[in-house]
């Protein structure tokens, strides 16, 4: 019990610090991984919101990761902190996200 | 917007600048540089088979030898294939699949008789390299990557110098480190923004596979079966006699064009259900995408042609025909190369800038500082000069590597990664002037030596070549003695700038080494 509550405390001082290499590190991730993750969320809302003949859709979204990684990336690297990128990543991916469960679910 | 552009806003682009162009910047110039070569690929692959040289011969007579060898060498393959020969890549190749294995030969048009071919990758390997580092997905990925990180270096750029426009064209030019790369790359901002964008396009639709997942699930099979009408049929496994080829090619120069056909794929050869399907050049179409029209195999009937797509796929096809700019002959090539050349300078200036700023704040640090500033700058030169210099050596290689080798394809390649590894151990060895100036100096030699070496070795060197027309083995040679030039030229200065520094050493490029 002692370990999780360790750990906890542990990434909750890992979530909350503002030390150079920390910040550093929680920007690169979010840049690789949030990148990747929001780019695909987007694309998935698109693809199932779009009323287009799927070749359309295919073909029209294909244009698109090529702008929206790089902007993440600039946007992870221009936030204030570290922490708000990832905030504000994780509340774009899950909006995208919901919206194309909802599209999904209304198909 | 000024409102966004804060000192902190600033920084954080400053660092972003600094350190993902000083990362990926070595991967970029390496990417930017095969690139570049790659927009020669057809040409770099006919000067590395020296002996496959033959007359220029008419389609009906390059149709004829390719499908008499076909039904000679496996009637009942899976697949045949045929490449024409063209303007640019004037070889007729034929390939043939069953199950899993492809294999292919060259085929004098004239004569009809198998011709032997060197094993090699060719200008290929180039190519390869350029979108995936010969590394597969792994390197697709890292090319991707680098690619995201080209976008944003950009715009980063712009944002931490945005009186560069100013500078550049009121001709306020200097000659420094910092201004060789503001300058060039204010000049190929269009090209680079061009290239990357389409490149990662390209990338990103084979390696982000979400909305094929989210729209076909199950059913995907790949771009190409939703982009364009499929007239294959399945196996009839009833055998059928083959119209000759030569009989349906004047009926597809109707629907494609005189002269236009660049490939010839048949289904089911020998098959009541085969399909001939003829491709049409793109060579000089911005939209990168093959007019075909099919043919029943057995009966000669015309079963459908395409030359018109979805208004998407044309414009996703126009981003690859912009990329891979074989749209619009010599040109548009020369203008891409020269384009990219002009970006790898971009790319080095920034790389040598950032060492250069850096000199004397490192000279004053810790030990650790001063390793990992030595351990930049031999990586500086490995990744600018070390890679020129493996690209000439693999060229090199295609000479001297004795025809029968095994795997000699293999062996060019590996001679191209020690060539490198060699030049990153030089350049750790040496020190840093002096090893930039070596580096420089040995790729100009190689490529003031290559005409010299392709006269020694083979029958196309660069007189007997233009004597005898072949444009494309001269060009290559003409451009490594081009270029040689230029790298000699570089290389003098260099040497010039390393002799002056040793009397002043507290001043000299080579304090920074720890050794010292």
């Amino acid at each position: 019990m002692n370990t999780v509550i360790n750990s906890i405390h542990q990434l909750k001082k890992l979530a909350t610090s503002t030390d150079k290499t920390t910040q550093i590190i929680l920007r690169i991730l979010a840049a690789v991984f949030g990148g990747y993750a929001l780019t695909a969320s987007v694309m998935a809302a698109l693809a199932l919101v779009l009323p287009w003949p799927k070749v359309d859709a295919l073909f029209f979204i294909s244009f698109l990761p090529a702008l929206i990684y790089p902007a993440v990336l600039l946007w992870v690297f221009a936030a204030s902190t570290a922490q708000r990128a990832w905030r504000d990543l994780l509340i774009v991916t899950l909006a995208c996200d919901l919206l194309a469960l909802a599209a999904a679910w209304l198909s | 917007m000024s409102r966004f552009i804060t000192p902190a806003f600033t920084r954080a682009m400053s660092e972003l600048h600094t350190w993902g162009g000083l990362v990926f910047g070595w991967l970029l110039f390496a990417i930017f540089l095969t690139g570049t070569l790659s927009v020669f690929e057809p040409e770099l692959t006919h000067w590395m088979q020296p002996n496959l040289r033959s007359l220029q011969a008419e389609p009906v007579q390059a149709v004829t030898s390719a499908d008499q060898k076909l039904r000679l060498l496996d009637p009942h393959a899976d697949i045949w294939m045929i490449a024409m020969p063209q303007k640019r890549h004037q070889d007729l190749e034929i390939m043939w699949k069953k199950g899993k294995v492809t294999l292919e030969k060259h085929v004098d048009p004239l004569s009809g008789n198998i011709m032997k071919a060197h094993d090699t990758e060719g200008g290929h390997f180039f190519a390869d390299f350029h979108y995936q580092l010969h590394s597969g997905k792994t390197g697709l990925w890292l090319v991707s990557l680098a690619s995201v990180v080209m976008l944003v270096t950009l715009v980063s750029g712009i944002a931490i110098r945005r009186q560069v426009f100013k500078e550049f064209f009121r001709l306020r030019w200097r000659l420094n480190w910092l201004n060789a790369h503001t300058m060039t790359g204010v000049l190929t901002l269009p090209f680079v923004f061009l290239i990357t964008y389409t490149g990662l396009t390209i990338t990103f639709f084979m390696i982000l596979p979400t909305v094929p997942q989210v729209l076909y699930g199950n059913t995907w099979h790949g771009p190409h079966t939703v982009a364009s009408q499929n007239f294959d049929r399945p196996r009839a496994n009833l055998p059928g006699e083959m119209v000759p080829l030569s009989q349906l090619l004047p009926h597809a120069e109707k629907e494609l064009g005189k002269g236009n056909i660049s490939f010839i794929r048949i289904t089911n050869p020998n098959d009541r259900h085969a399909v001939v399907t003829f491709f049409r050049t793109v060579d000089d179409t911005i939209v990168a995408m093959s007019a075909k029209a099919a043919f029943d195999g057995v009966t000669g009937e015309l079963i459908g042609t395409q030359s018109s797509w979805n208004k998407y796929v044309q414009a996703y096809r126009t981003l690859v025909g912009l990329h891979i700019a074989r749209f619009g002959g010599y040109p548009i090539a020369w203008l891409y190369f020269l384009a990219g050349l002009t970006s790898c300078v971009m790319i080095a200036a920034g790389l040598i800038f950032f060492t250069i700023k850096r000199r004397s704040r490192y000279s004053r640090s810790n030990q650790f500082a001063q390793v990992m500033y030595r351990s930049i700058e031999a990586l500086n030169t490995t990744a600018v000069m070390g890679i020129i210099v493996a690209c000439t050596a693999f060229l090199w290689a295609n000479r001297l590597l004795p025809v029968a080798l095994k795997g000699r394809a293999d062996a060019e390649i590996t001679v191209f990664f020690l060539t490198w590894l060699l030049m990153l151990f030089h350049a750790f060895l040496r020190p840093p002037l002096r090893a930039w100036a070596e580096q420089t100096g040995l790729a100009a030699l190689l490529c003031l030596g290559l005409p010299l070496l392709n006269a020694l070795t083979s029958n196309v060197g660069l007189l007997p070549a233009i004597s005898r027309n072949d444009w494309l083995t001269a060009g290559v040679d003409g451009t490594a003695l081009l270029l040689g030039t230029l790298l000699a030229a570089t290389s003098r200065r260099i040497f010039i700038k390393e002799n002056g520094n040793k009397p002043q050493r507290s001043d000299s490029y080579g304090t920074s080494n720890p050794s010292h």
